[in-house]
């Protein structure tokens, strides 16, 4: 296939959508810059604001008080052990799960699960009754607390739905045929064929249980079961709190303690970074639907 | 049949994940008795010290409900307490700010031995309340009858008089508030403590020829000038946090109660004359661009702004005085004589810094009563607040150390007082002076008296100015010390009434007329009366009136 | 095989059910992990509703406390601050499905047309990065960009657009603008994703003959790209509508301030501050009820509207 030729629209939309994204490129990327910036400048001297393109007084200390705590290795280990498992579990639930609601003329009771999910979806008793609940299952304290509940959301079942509906039903057609059974199906057919959508659900759930502080802050005592997003959270959450003191007793405050507050710019650097690390082995999946549509040259 | 079977394999299947996969891990941390037997303890050399009659090694739990600490046993304050009392006092704190794990605590009854509020959290009295009535905390009545009967001798009565429960008894002892015992020494002693005021830079203010800021007229005529003399600057700021009525800090200049007593009635105070004066200067100040709305605006740094310079004058406490602007180290921040009106009126309401429980879960209760009677005695704050003896500087005192002291002397009145030097290293460095002596670091019981009285001290420089401008302008008025009783009609109507003062704030004070200003403040009247104010205020005249009978 | 009888149309809901064979039991089997799951951790906590209709206390156990009804609900209706709460709730709301929801859609779209493989990589890897960012932080950079002294205004008053420094933060007309602007920010990027996903599912071949067949670049995106997504977009709307509302905590605490309370107050914040922050348990879960059930009437209706107008729906 030899070089299409360009036509007017074609340069048209090119221009256009050149320019959006080089939008969302500044806009977006340069508020973590930002943090970036404010993360490596000394604290004291990050008071007087004004830092817009590189740091001024470079330092690495706010890291270095992040992880001079030992545990922090552990905490990241855990948060790594609970994104992998937990993410990994909410997957094999889900697409099964998935595949089967779709196939709703064949499926009894689709209406009755379908409602209770949706029910499931909406309506909560709150944090008490579910506390309680984690209390007498003695999930309480437990690495399995991270893991069990909340793996599976309708609303991620619902995207993985849509998705396998697009399908081509030919595939699996001829599969029947074959002779296969459902889970043949599922395992050797549709999978292969729901990278997208798997992809994409597995990073929504990932980022979802490394982001929560709220688990490990309410629901674990144990400092061997400390996540990386509760220990950042409280070190900032530990800051305000003094700071805040300090405005309340009218005491005398000095430029340090002003300077601790800054610390939570290097905490949200250390939680994205493993993110951004992640992502591009994400997009490799969906790098073909990026392909699809632009002029091949 | 078919649905039930089903049932029946789910919970199954579900009670066999929940049993097999979870790693029981022991339950949480529990105090873990020391197995020595609790040996009745030798006569102390005071008698009065119940904590003596048992000093055998015990852990209690604590839980503070503040993100801000840490649990860390080999501090030196902790270590001076179980020397003391042979406690060790294991911490625990939440994460966020949010009442929410004490609220898990009580819903799955595993509250700790011993629990600390903010005396000023939204959501303390309704906890109490709850906790009371659920039986999940004692009441101290009782655990001072039984386990620690010369509590009610060693600490003021207020401590006990002031936050009853509606059933008679005190559940909370709420530490540091503002006793008779504090307001009759620190008269006789002159000392007036550390009131709100206005720092002023004071190179600008001497280049505008120090003009008198006594008067409202000359407080804004004086702050023009400055601002003319630098246009970029902010004239006046203050901390946002200051700001729960339209009155903020400012009510003070012109001496506003914190009631407002008229033909034998009491009324809350934004009906006396002297609010209304204090919220139309106000208004004056932010027409003429004087005040910033990021003064009243959540989030915005003072502190910040002071540092970057930026500022002309602040609102903060007199404390703040010598702050040392980055462009000048020439000059510093210095308070500003108050208006000729000023007056403060104190009332035993002021402080309570820390509201302490302790529950039924706790194995110990009578050494829990008495940890906290030993923080609330003399003795303990010895131990925790003033450090170790030395002699009077006048023999050659000083302060060695910041660990091994000595850190305060006997003087001439036989007044315990700090030495210049460990008061230094403290404005210096609040944490580091307290990480290394060990004093100040643990603070649950403290007495304000007991605490402060170490401080005290009529040749510092700036307790003589603090006394030379406000002296005999602050009256203690523990009749005015008026509470409103969780769970009432009364403190549906209060909760209200402080809502709509808050939301009237920005409305009132940056209206655009004087005209505006005073509608805008008849109008915030008019709500507070649709609210139920004039119930609430039959309240406060019956309450004046019972608490009158007992102090005058 | 001669047993097995192909099935080759669709049933429809009025035949009669589904036989129950191996096929149906693996189906079943399929759907019980999760379903269970959801159960468990979902639905039995729902029991704890009940106290919406009580004089819920702590530490009594879930079910004692004294019966009252629908007290809470008339007590939340007759709040002004509550209905206040809810105006500007369902208007935030509104504001954001109207222009933040194609917002990800746009986009997906425009970073699938544009050229230069290597930097839109790069792009939109960048794209997403504000949805990570805490909305404490979020605030603090918008706070600083839009301050009175801060970059935009420099930049309008150079300009000569403006003549005095524009308050954002104080206007009260201009915060829900603002709440837009700063969502899209902060979501678009993240919500793209799923789109992305869905685009991958277009075939080369449909595509490519679109092209033999002379259907220009428009063409192509409105007429080959669109509605090939459109199962997923029809699902976003619903769910979108459904939460109409719901509207951000933090973003209504964090970019609220006392000049624009009447305006950027919304139901959660209200949920904090008048049930959970004074112990009344009973009244933030009333509110909660509340705003379920409108959900799930939002989500019915939508969805029965999207049946009939599309063959997606969600149910």
């Amino acid at each position: 296939m030899g070089k299409l030729r360009l036509t007017g629209e074609d340069v048209a939309m090119n221009a256009i959508s050149a320019l959006a994204v080089m939008a969302v490129f500044v806009v977006t990327l340069y508020p973590v810059w930002y943090c970036l910036i404010y993360a490596l400048n000394d604290n004291v001297d990050s008071i007087k604001g004004d830092l817009y393109i590189l740091p001024r007084v470079f330092t690495l200390e706010n890291f270095k008080t992040i992880f001079r705590n030992v545990n922090v290795i552990c905490s990241y280990g855990v948060s790594a052990a609970r994104t992998l498992l937990g993410t990994l579990y909410s997957l094999a639930l889900m697409m099964p799960a998935a595949y089967a609601l779709t196939k709703r003329g064949k499926l009894r009771f689709y209406k009755f699960y379908t409602a209770v999910f949706i029910v499931s979806m909406y309506f909560s008793g709150g944090i008490i009754p579910f506390y309680l609940l984690l209390m007498n299952m003695r999930l309480l304290n437990t690495f399995w607390v991270y893991i069990l509940p909340g793996a599976v959301g309708y609303f991620n079942l619902l995207l993985i739905m849509a998705f396998l509906r697009e399908l081509p039903s030919a595939l699996e057609d001829s599969a029947m045929i074959d002779g296969a059974n459902v889970f043949q199906i599922l395992i050797m057919v549709v999978t292969p064929l729901s990278k997208p959508v798997i992809a994409t659900i597995a990073m929504f759930v990932a980022v979802g249980h490394w982001n929560d502080w709220f688990s490990t802050a309410y629901y674990t005592t144990d400092p061997n079961l400390m996540t990386i997003s509760t220990y950042l959270t409280k070190l900032v959450q530990e800051e305000q709190a003094k700071a805040s003191m300090q405005s309340l007793a009218q005491n005398t405050v000095t430029k340090q303690m002003l300077a601790a507050d800054m610390l939570k710019y290097a905490c949200l650097i250390a939680t994205i970074a493993p993110i951004v690390m992640v992502y591009p082995f994400v997009q490799k999946f969906l790098v073909q639907g990026m392909m699809v549509g632009s002029i091949k040259a | 049949m078919k649905k039930t079977i089903k049932l029946f394999l789910a919970l199954t299947l579900v009670f066999a994940l929940g049993a097999g996969c979870s790693a029981v891990t022991p339950p949480p941390e529990r105090p873990a008795a020391s197995p020595d037997a609790r040996t009745g303890g030798a006569a102390a050399v005071d008698v009065r010290f119940d904590w003596l009659l048992d000093t055998s090694p015990v852990t209690l739990r604590l839980f503070e409900d503040w993100p801000g600490g840490v649990d860390d046993p080999s501090l030196l304050g902790i270590q001076k307490l179980q020397a003391a009392t042979g406690v060790t006092l294991r911490r625990s704190y939440p994460t966020a700010w949010d009442g929410q794990e004490l609220i898990l605590m009580l819903a799955s009854d595993s509250l700790p031995d011993i629990i600390v509020m903010e005396n000023g959290a939204a959501w303390k009295s309704n906890f109490i309340q709850q906790a009371r009535d659920a039986g999940k905390i004692w009441a101290y009545d009782d655990l001072i009858e039984q386990y620690a009967p010369h509590f009610k001798e060693l600490a003021a009565p207020e401590y006990f008089e002031m936050f009853k429960s509606d059933d008679g008894k005190t559940y909370e002892y709420v530490n540091a508030i503002r006793t008779s015992l504090y307001s009759q020494k620190s008269e006789e002693y002159g000392v007036v403590g550390h009131p709100s005021a206005v720092l002023v830079r004071q190179d600008y203010y001497d280049e505008s020829g120090a003009p008198d800021m006594t008067t409202p007229d000359g407080f804004i005529n004086g702050l023009k000038k400055m601002r003319d003399a630098h246009p970029n600057l902010i004239p006046l700021i203050t901390p946002w946090d200051t700001w729960g009525s339209p009155l903020g800090n400012f009510g003070e200049q012109f001496g506003v109660a914190p009631y407002y007593a008229a033909d034998g009635r009491i009324y809350d105070q934004l009906r006396s004359p002297a609010a209304l004066e204090t919220v139309l200067f106000i208004n004056r100040l932010t027409r003429e661009g004087l005040m910033p709305k990021e003064s009243i605006i959540e989030g915005t740094d003072v502190q910040a702004l002071v540092f970057n310079g930026e500022v002309i004058s602040y609102l903060w406490g007199t404390l703040e005085e010598g702050k040392v602007p980055d462009d000048n180290p020439d000059t510093i921040y210095a308070f500003l004589k108050p208006l000729n009106t000023w007056k403060r009126y104190d009332t035993a309401s002021i402080g309570g810094w820390k509201s302490i429980l302790i529950s039924k879960k706790c194995e110990y209760p009578d050494r829990a009563v008495r940890l906290l009677e030993f923080m609330a005695s003399e003795e303990g704050h010895k131990t925790l607040y003033w450090g170790e003896e030395g002699p009077a500087p006048s023999e050659g005192g000083a302060m060695a150390d910041l660990a091994k002291g000595p850190h305060y002397y006997i003087d001439a009145s036989g007044k315990p007082t700090h030495y210049a030097e460990y008061l230094a290293e403290k404005a210096a460095d609040w944490d580091g002076a307290a990480l290394k002596s060990g004093l100040r670091q643990i603070c649950y019981g403290e007495d304000s008296y007991f605490r402060d009285v170490v401080t005290w001290n009529n040749d510092d420089p700036l307790t003589i100015k603090e006394k030379e401008i406000y002296g005999g302008k602050i009256e203690y008025v523990p009749e005015m010390s008026i509470r409103v009783q969780p769970d009432t009609p009364e403190e549906e109507i209060k909760i209200r009434v402080d809502q709509i003062k808050r939301d009237a704030v920005a409305g009132i004070l940056f209206a655009e007329t004087e005209a505006a200003c005073r509608a805008a403040y008849d109008g915030m009247l008019q709500e507070l009366e649709e609210a139920g104010l004039a119930a609430l205020e039959d309240y406060y005249t019956a309450q004046f009136a019972e608490l009158s009978a007992i102090y005058r | 095989m001669e047993n097995r009888r192909p099935r080759a149309k669709k049933r429809g809901l009025t035949d009669r059910p589904p036989r129950f064979d191996r096929e149906q039991i693996s189906l079943q089997v399929m759907v019980l992990p999760a379903f269970l799951s959801v159960v468990v951790f979902s639905v039995i906590p729902i029991s704890g509703v009940i106290i919406s209709f009580m004089d819920y206390k702590l530490g009594g156990g879930l079910f004692n406390g004294q019966w009252v009804g629908l007290k809470h609900f008339a007590d939340m209706f007759s709040d002004k601050l509550f209905l206040r709460a809810l105006r500007n709730t369902v208007v935030i709301s509104f504001l954001d499905m109207v222009f933040c929801f194609p917002a990800p859609i746009i986009l997906a779209l425009l970073f699938n047309e544009a050229p230069f493989k290597r930097f839109k990589r790069l792009a939109q890897t960048g794209s997403y990065l504000p949805h990570f960012l805490s909305y404490v932080v979020v605030a603090a950079f918008w706070k600083i960009i839009l301050d009175n002294k801060g970059i935009v205004n420099n930049f309008l008053l150079s300009a000569g657009i403006v003549n005095a420094p524009v308050e954002f933060w104080t206007t009260p007309k201009y915060y829900w603008p603002l709440t837009v602007i700063v969502s899209l920010w902060k979501n678009a990027g993240w919500g793209a994703i799923i789109y992305f996903a869905a685009i991958t599912n277009v075939s080369a071949e449909v595509y490519e003959a679109a092209i033999v067949d002379g259907a220009g670049r428009f063409r192509r995106v409105f007429s080959i790209l669109l509605p090939a997504i459109m199962g997923t977009i029809v699902v976003m709307g619903i769910m979108r509508l459904a939460g109409l509302f719901n509207a951000s905590f933090d973003q209504s605490y964090l970019l609220g301030n006392v000049f624009n309370r009447d305006v950027s107050y919304v139901i959660s914040y209200y949920t904090i501050e008048l049930g959970l922050r004074r112990m009344n348990f009973s009244y933030s879960t009333a509110i909660n009820l509340f705003q379920s059930t409108a959900s799930l009437i939002l989500l019915i209706a939508a969805n029965t509207y999207a049946k009939r107008k599309s063959d997606a729906s969600i149910f």
